[in-house]
């Protein structure tokens, strides 16, 4: 008994051997070709700075479009379209990127009809543009959407009302098929963040094809790739086609058993290493950006310093016996405040805050404090007259940022 | 403070275990660390359930002298029963024969548990004592309203800021159970310490895989039950919920015993063992109603389901008297009834509702767009199961006479709650939970204990045709190697 153990043990052993050797064969030369592999190739690029316009462009709607040394400044005061037709894209491409420059966030819309569509209607991916003093790139995965006809007779983008942006420039780029399975294997170890819905479900690994698209992997609701499982699928479907074929050609059901069970083994523990990484990368995360922080340079999650701003607020609010709050819409001030701050009691906004002693102003850049201490909403910026006293006489007691403060009446 | 979370353990652990001692009188049959870890779970749902009674009854605020006092008391009658029934002394029910492992299986069960320590105790430490609360349902649910009955020493049924009629057909709906354990916890510190009152989910977590462990050793080798319990642990979604501050893990800690405990009654050969596992069973099958909603709603039915059905075979079989068989129904209506009646009773008094927030009456039938898509990515594509799922499904197909008739209680009841959560997504107004994803993989949180058991115990019994395929590969690989 203790002998033929042995034997199973020298066996799997060399087995094992020998299975590590061819892998790590195979993994070389994939590694060495994918070293000396052309980088990914700029298929055509558009530079509309210094008063370029390399392509036929319309536009709609539009308050002003204007060629400028820094590009196309287009300002819309009604959403407008901004479209580049007789489309000269000379290849199937899989990622657009545009370099573009905005004052304010907003979401924008990227728009194509395709070549044999004869309606009017256009496909619209939306993708939002961040506020940011200087250009960032904003890539669109096109590859991913089976409805993206590269031969499509006009894109373009779909500029929402009361905006403003320049665009520096357009590239279009694609990839070879390796460098699409190094992208789909670097992608396969790219983890999401704690988010909200990470106590719902976990995406697991998702296959992008292009270093842009992993770059932004997360970003979308569903992600813009592939579920990586369908490859774990393919394999095991291998297996049980090869422990068929086992069974039908030698009779040999151990064998087509064992081909499918160490096949069932082995991605599940890949997958298994891969989701527990994915855990602990979340884990390591709130360690760097919180737990080793102090203040204001604490952030955690999809919060950013939120935690920092309220720690510093609570006790504050923690003296009075109720507070109003007035914060941005769909913000975590309301959840988190009226937990933390128990048993001062949060009157909502909407309610009749007559007497409230503090005013818990957060991201609402209507609410300023004028110079006889009354706390004022500005519903217009642009129009002071319609500003309106909400309470007061009192005093700013706590500012963390301009439209950020607590007020207390006195 | 973190301190005060095993001191805090100490009194309901000690509650839960007399009771289980009781239940079983001479015919131990729970192991020793068993009933330990089901002590620990039960005893803390019993005791706040003795709270909710002698606040709603009595009037007793909810503060630390009536938290010690309704323990103590608790306690000694317990105590006193246990030693009147002479079960001091008494050993813990054998595990099976743990069999010897060979080198690579113990190492590999080395490397496997490194594994899962290190996942456990960083995602555990790091979300639940080093960051703050973050999520919605902690923050509008759990941790609120275990904060509010601590500042408020009540049962308050309005939360704060909310209207007063409606407040309480929302969250306050839901069994306090959870907040008046964080209550308790805070009660202790003599303030609302959330490293603290955060810390104790871990302990639902850690508690039903000491429990899973033990159901497997009950049947299986050292390997599988290490296997099983390894399983469990890194399911990705099951580790998000053990080590975070939702109540599905809590909700699985007691699905799981009162499962298992009927699945054990129903196996069991010799009679004493058998009606001390259902005595076992429906202690824990009364709990279910003050875990979570779905605890009378989807998973008490087919337990008692399951229960009559196995009786009548069993009876029918003649492997069971029918004088048992009555006695077990008794055991199963008398407990339920003591343990349900009261928060049932109360919830009925106050207007509360039956849902999840939601009212379940009222809700349309009909088929509703999207929701296969979602159950079909949510199950088969995502990271949150890895593929616990797909191995059930080739082991249905596989081995569908083990799946079916010797571990019927486990598949049958994983499959009515299961199709019974998807028959409400498919065709109520609860779709949205499944399109967006909020509530659907939640409810397989609650049964991952049981289709880990179920699972486990079916390869258990698949290792030898297993092993023999593992040889011929590894014989074939070394042939063509050479």
């Amino acid at each position: 008994m203790l002998q033929q153990k042995d034997k199973l043990h020298d066996s799997v052993r060399d087995a094992t051997m020998q299975f590590v050797r061819l892998r790590v064969l195979i993994a070389t030369l994939l590694l060495g070709t994918a070293v000396s592999a052309h980088a990914e190739e700029l298929t055509m690029y558009w530079s509309f700075k210094n008063n370029q316009m390399p392509v036929q462009t319309t536009t709609a709607h539009l308050t002003k479009v204007e060629q400028t040394s820094e590009g196309i400044h287009v300002i819309a005061q009604k959403e407008g379209f901004l479209i580049w037709q007789d489309n000269p894209i000379p290849r199937h491409i899989d990622v657009i990127t545009m370099k573009i420059r905005s004052a304010t966030t907003f979401q924008a819309g990227f728009m194509w009809k395709p070549k044999d569509q004869h309606s009017d209607s256009l496909y619209r991916l939306p993708f939002v543009i961040r506020a940011s003093e200087i250009a960032q790139d904003v890539h669109i995965n096109v590859n991913y959407f089976s409805n993206w006809d590269w031969q499509t007779k006009a894109f373009g983008l779909l500029i929402p009302a009361n905006s403003e942006l320049i665009i520096e420039d357009v590239s279009f780029r694609r990839w070879s098929p390796f460098e699409k399975l190094i992208e789909g294997w670097k992608s396969f170890w790219t983890f999401d963040n704690y988010r909200a819905y990470s106590i719902n479900f976990l995406w697991g690994p998702i296959i992008a094809t292009s270093g842009p698209a992993r770059a932004v992997l997360y970003n979308n609701l569903p992600p813009y790739g592939w579920f990586g499982s369908h490859i774990f699928y393919s394999l095991l479907g291998l297996a049980l086609l090869a422990g068929l074929c086992i069974r039908l050609v030698s009779r040999n059901k151990e064998l087509a058993l064992g081909v499918i069970a160490a096949t069932f083994v082995g991605i599940w523990m890949m997958f298994d290493v891969r989701m527990g990484l994915e855990l602990m990368s979340y884990a390591f995360d709130d360690i760097q950006t919180y737990v080793l922080q102090e203040g204001e340079e604490q952030t955690l999650r999809t919060h950013g310093n939120f935690y920092a701003v309220i720690n510093e607020a609570l006790p504050a609010i923690r003296m009075y016996d109720s507070f109003t709050l007035r914060s941005g819409p769909n913000s975590v001030y309301y959840p988190h405040l009226r937990y933390q701050a128990y048993p001062t009691k949060l009157i909502p906004e909407g309610e009749d805050a007559t007497g409230v002693p503090l005013w818990a102003i957060f991201e609402r850049r209507e609410f300023v404090v004028d110079e006889e201490g009354y706390l004022l909403r500005i519903p217009d910026r642009a129009h002071p007259e319609t500003a309106e006293r909400i309470a007061g006489p009192g005093k700013v007691i706590m500012q963390f940022d301009p439209s950020s403060f607590l007020y207390e009446v006195r | 403070m973190l301190l005060l979370l095993p001191i805090g353990l100490i009194p309901p652990t000690l509650i839960g275990w007399l009771t289980l001692a009781i239940l079983q009188g001479k015919s131990r049959v729970l192991q020793r660390s068993e009933q330990w870890a089901l002590g620990c779970v039960t005893g803390l749902s019993l005791v706040m359930l003795l709270m909710v009674i002698a606040h709603t009854t009595f009037g007793a605020p909810i503060n630390l002298l009536w938290f010690t006092a309704v323990q103590l008391i608790a306690l000694i009658a317990l105590g006193g029963i246990w030693h009147a029934l002479g079960l001091k002394g008494l050993p813990g029910a054998p595990m099976s024969d743990g069999g010897t492992l060979p080198r690579w299986a113990r190492l590999t069960l080395v490397l496997l548990a490194a594994w899962m320590t290190i996942r456990v105790l960083l995602a555990g430490v790091t979300f639940l004592v080093l960051t703050p609360t973050y999520l919605d349902d902690t923050l509008d649910n759990w941790n609120l309203r275990g904060k509010v009955y601590f500042v408020d020493q009540a049962l308050t049924l309005v939360m704060p800021s909310e209207d007063p009629i409606a407040s309480p057909r929302g969250v306050s709906s839901y069994p306090p159970t959870v907040p008046l354990v964080k209550t308790w916890f805070a009660t202790i510190a003599g303030t609302w310490d959330e490293p603290l009152i955060n810390s104790v989910h871990i302990v639902w977590f850690l508690s039903t895989l000491c429990l899973v462990y033990a159901m497997l050793r009950r049947f299986t080798g050292i390997w599988w039950a290490a296997l099983g319990t390894y399983i469990l642990a890194c399911m990705p979604l099951y580790l998000m919920h053990g080590t975070n501050t939702y109540a599905d893990a809590f909700v699985a800690a007691h699905v799981f015993p009162a499962v298992a405990m009927l699945f054990c009654a129903l196996r069991s050969e010799d009679a004493h063992a058998r009606l001390s596992f259902f005595r076992l069973g429906a202690f824990c099958a009364g709990l279910l109603p003050f875990t979570k909603n779905e605890g009378v709603l989807l998973y008490l039915p087919p337990i008692l389901l399951i229960l009559c059905i196995g009786l009548f075979l069993l009876v029918r079989a003649q492997k069971m008297a029918l004088r048992d068989a009555v006695t077990a129904i008794a055991w199963y209506i008398g407990l339920i009834a003591l343990l349900a009646l009261p928060w049932l009773i109360f919830k009925w008094l106050n207007g509360l509702t039956f849902g999840n927030a939601k009212s379940v009456s009222g809700l349309n039938i009909g088929w509703q767009n999207g929701v296969w898509y979602a159950l079909y990515v949510n199950t088969f594509l995502e990271g949150n199961w890895l593929f616990l799922f797909p191995l059930l499904v080739m082991l249905c197909v596989w081995k569908w006479r083990l799946v079916f008739r010797q571990y019927a209680p486990l598949s049958v009841f994983f499959f009515i709650v299961l199709l019974g959560q998807w028959f409400i997504f498919l065709f109520t107004g609860l779709a949205p939970e499944a399109r967006m994803q909020t509530g659907l993989a939640r409810g397989i949180v609650q049964l991952l204990p049981v289709v880990v058991l179920l699972v486990t115990l079916v390869l258990a019994d698949c290792a030898q045709p297993l092993q023999s395929g593992f040889n011929e590969l590894a014989r074939k690989l070394k042939r063509n190697g050479g």
